[in-house]
Order: structure tokens, then sequence, then C-alpha cells
């Protein structure tokens, strides 16, 4: 069976739409997370330079094999790299902008409202996907709003929300490289950066962002993909995509199993809260793929 | 001019989406100023009991000063103790630290003058307590506020710690007098 192209032609619709508030939001938006990340990438670079420097080359080679993989997977196919490029800043300024002071206010408010204990015990499972998911996913709708009708199937959609993902997984790896380097134990500067590529890219990489986006996104893209089907159902796969996103962050960034870790079987640990993720994401992708080829 | 149908459908620019930006913007603005917002809403303090120790890892302890309130969110249990109280706050923490002092105090004086906006005021002197704990101290200052900062190696252990007392200027006598009772209380607990 050929595969149905992932998404419409590129001459359908550009992207540059100066006439659609859509995008002068995201544009906007995306000045704000090109501030944020300035400002942490300024300070870096003053306190910690060589682990901030080469965080950033460290984590932008990073981004080339799960690139690759897209387009071996055929995230790619049918659309120039515009729209793509436009996802991944996305994920990586517009929600990381929004994210970083959300997941500070989640994480104070749970202190505040139950205990620092908790907070400090469950702040990520909860500020994690409840800010993250939602705010990578209004990238997409973003870019769907731009363009109305470019991406009509699921595959399409479900691609900008992986390249959404990605971009906010580096940043968020990156950001993560630099904060380990200004609280390192030593003056060493290279060991931050080995130790954040080896746990947060190697060992967490593959079960992370990009996977927990476009799992969220598949139901946008059952959304748009559907029109003939009711309003409701639509709706309830939308939502139930984006809980599934939810559940699978908040369980990953959650201390359950944690006993595991200190155990002899310390080794399922990551499989365990990992898999579940990626098995969900190419699932997905496979039922999308079958559903637009026929 | 007929027009013809065509598939996919020709690139013109579409109608704007006014509701569609409108209800992006809404959840946009509720997860970057609405939560800081409703956070800053919720009161973050509880009265802190004088004369009370705190445990704050690694065997480093030290009893709250009178006069104070917790600082919630600051405070992460058996690492930092965050006070707060009118014109000041007080932190007391441990940290890992394997490298030297000098190393130390070079990172200190750099992450407070990139990421909290203060100065270290001149060269930081050595200081002693009471019950023999040694390191260095010197004196802050920023735009809007100053105070002083106590920081040292944990013998035996890869680990530092740090005390800390911020004011608004001029109005920070009383709370660094809290400050070196709070340092001076300061016990380290040897490792068995």
């Amino acid at each position: 069976m050929k595969p149905a192209p992932a998404s419409a032609p590129s001459s359908a619709l550009p992207l540059f739409q100066p006439r659609q508030p859509a995008f002068w939001l995201y544009a906007l938006l995306l000045v704000g997370g090109l501030h944020t990340a300035g400002m942490m990438a300024l300070g870096g670079f003053t306190v910690m330079p060589l682990s901030t420097g080469l965080g950033l080359l460290v984590w932008t080679l990073y981004t080339l094999p799960p690139l690759w993989l897209f387009r071996k997977l055929g995230l790619f196919r049918g659309q120039p790299a515009t729209p793509f490029v436009m996802a991944f800043a996305w994920g990586g300024l517009g929600a990381v902008y929004l994210a970083v002071p959300a997941n500070q206010a989640i994480f104070g408010l749970a202190a505040k409202l139950v205990s620092p204990e908790f907070s400090h015990a469950w702040g990520a499972a909860i500020a994690g996907p409840s800010d993250e998911e939602p705010l990578k996913l209004l990238g997409v709708v973003l870019l769907l709003l731009i363009a109305p009708g470019r991406f009509r199937t699921i595959p399409s959609i479900m691609a900008l929300g992986a390249l959404v993902g990605l971009g906010f997984q580096v940043v968020e790896d990156y950001f993560y490289t630099v904060n380990a380097a200004l609280g390192h134990p030593s003056a060493n500067q290279i060991e931050p950066v080995v130790q954040n590529l080896i746990v947060r890219g190697i060992l967490c990489g593959l079960w992370s962002h990009a996977a927990y986006s476009a799992v969220a996104a598949f139901g946008v893209g059952y959304f748009v993909a559907h029109p003939e089907a009711p309003f409701a159902r639509r709706l309830l796969v939308a939502a139930g995509s984006l809980g599934a996103a939810w559940a699978m962050h908040g369980f990953w960034n959650s201390p359950l199993l944690a006993s595991l870790m200190g155990g002899t079987w310390f080794f399922l640990y990551l499989p365990l809260k990992g898999l579940p993720v990626v098995l969900s994401a190419i699932i997905l992708w496979r039922v999308a793929r079958q559903e637009s080829a026929a | 001019m007929a027009s013809v149908s065509t598939f996919p459908p020709p690139a013109s620019a579409p109608r704007p989406n006014w509701p569609g930006t409108l209800a992006v913007l809404a959840v946009a603005l509720f997860y970057g100023f609405g939560l800081t917002a409703l956070n800053r809403i919720v009161p973050g303090t509880a009265a802190q009991p004088a004369g009370v120790t705190v445990a704050l890892g690694h065997g480093v302890s030290v009893v709250t000063p009178a006069g104070w309130s917790a600082d919630i969110p600051k405070t992460n249990p058996g690492e930092t103790l965050a006070l707060l109280n009118d014109a000041s706050s007080l932190v007391a923490t441990t940290f890992p630290w394997e490298g030297s002092e000098a190393e130390m105090l070079e990172r200190l004086r750099r992450l407070f003058e990139t990421t909290r906006r203060f100065h270290l005021a001149g060269q930081p002197e050595p200081f002693r307590t009471a019950r023999g704990i040694a390191g260095s101290t010197s004196a802050i200052y920023g735009e809007h506020a100053d105070g002083r900062v106590w920081i040292g190696r944990i013998p035996g252990a890869k680990f530092g710690f740090a005390v800390r007392v911020r004011s608004v200027p001029g109005q920070g006598a009383a709370a660094m007098r809290d400050a070196v009772a709070l340092l001076e209380s300061l016990q380290i607990k040897e490792a068995k």
C-alpha cells in the first residue's frame, strides 16, 4: 500500500500570513522566547562560559539524529522545511517562554497550598505535564490557524507536534545543562555538559517531549481531519490525546517507581516509565498513516 | 468570471481567524501571566517558631531566630531554610561542593553578580564561629537591598554551607544580628 502524503502539497497556503492575527501572536511569543533563552544563555556565558558554549554545540548536534529519524519515518513528506522549522521554533522558544513562569508558579502554589515537601516530590509531576503539554500544543494550533487547510491529515499534524516537542526538548535540555553548570559542585565546566547529555539526552531522550507532543497532536489531527464526525467525538479524541500525553508525562516526572532505582531491578526503571510513551507515539503514528492511506 | 473549484484549494489569503487566535491568546495569558499572578496572591509565609533546630542535610543544622516567617516556596526541606520579615530575607543552605574554597567564592561572586544582580563588596574575609566553624564572609550590595553572606566547606564532606541575609538599605541592623545568631547556632555533626 502506498502511503499517503503526510500533508498538503507545498503549493498550499504559505505560512507567512501577515493578515492573520495568529501569525503575529506566534511571532510575538517567539520574540518573548528569544529574550528568555538569550538571558539564560547570557547568564550562563558569564558564570560558566565553557559549559554554556559547549552545551549549545552539544544540544544543537543532538537535534540532528532525531531529525534524521523523523525523515526516515516520513514525517516531512509533502512539505517544505518551513512549517517544521516554525514548529521547532515554537517548541524551543514560544512554549518555553510561557512554560518557565508557569512552572515556577505551580511549584510555588504546590508548596503554599500543600507543603514544601509535596512540592519538592510532586511539583515536577504536576507542573511539567499541566503546563508544557498544552503550551506545546498551542504551537500546533497556531500553525493551523496561520495557514488553515494546509495541514489536513493526522500524520501532517502529528509531525508538527513531534517537531514542537523536539524543539522544546532540546531547549529544555540546554536550560538544564546551563543550570546544572551554575550549580555544579566544582570548577569543572565539561562534567555538567557530559552528565546532562548522558542522562537527559541518551538515557531519557527517546521517551520525551517529541513523543508526548506527537501523541497530543494526534487528537488535534483527528479533530481537523474528520469534520464529518460528530463534534463531541472529535473533541473527545482531542482531549483524550492531550490527556494521554499529560498522564505519560506526569508518570515520567513523578517519584513513582523511584524505589527501583536503588534496587536490583534498577535497569527496568527507565524502560518501564518510557516505553509506554514511545510505543503510544509509534502506534498512533501507524494508525494515522494507515487511515490517511485508506 | 466564474470560479473554478480546485483541489487542493488555491493559495489565497484566508480570512483572519480572530476567535481561534483570541482563544490561543487567552490560554497563553493564563499560563504566562495568570498562574504567576495567582501564585503572588496566595500567601507564601508561615509563622516560624523561634529556637527550633532545623536540619539542612549533611549533618548541618541551625536554630531559628525570633520574629521571622518561613518563606514556603523557597524552603527546601533538608537543604534550605528560607525566612522573611518585613524588610529582610535570611537563607541558610547546604549544597554539593568538591572544589576549593577559593573556587567556591569565585562561583558565588559570579552567580550573585550575574543572576541575582548583587555585588560582593571588596575581598571576602575569614570568619570562625564560637563552635569553630570557619569560612569566608563578604558584604553584598545591590540596587534595592544589601546584606552579608557567609560561606564555607563542611569538613570531611563534599558539601558547602551558606548563610545569606538581605535587607532594604538602612533597615537591616536587627536582621544582621539575627543572621549572626543563626550562623553561631550552626552545628555540623561529623559523619559516622
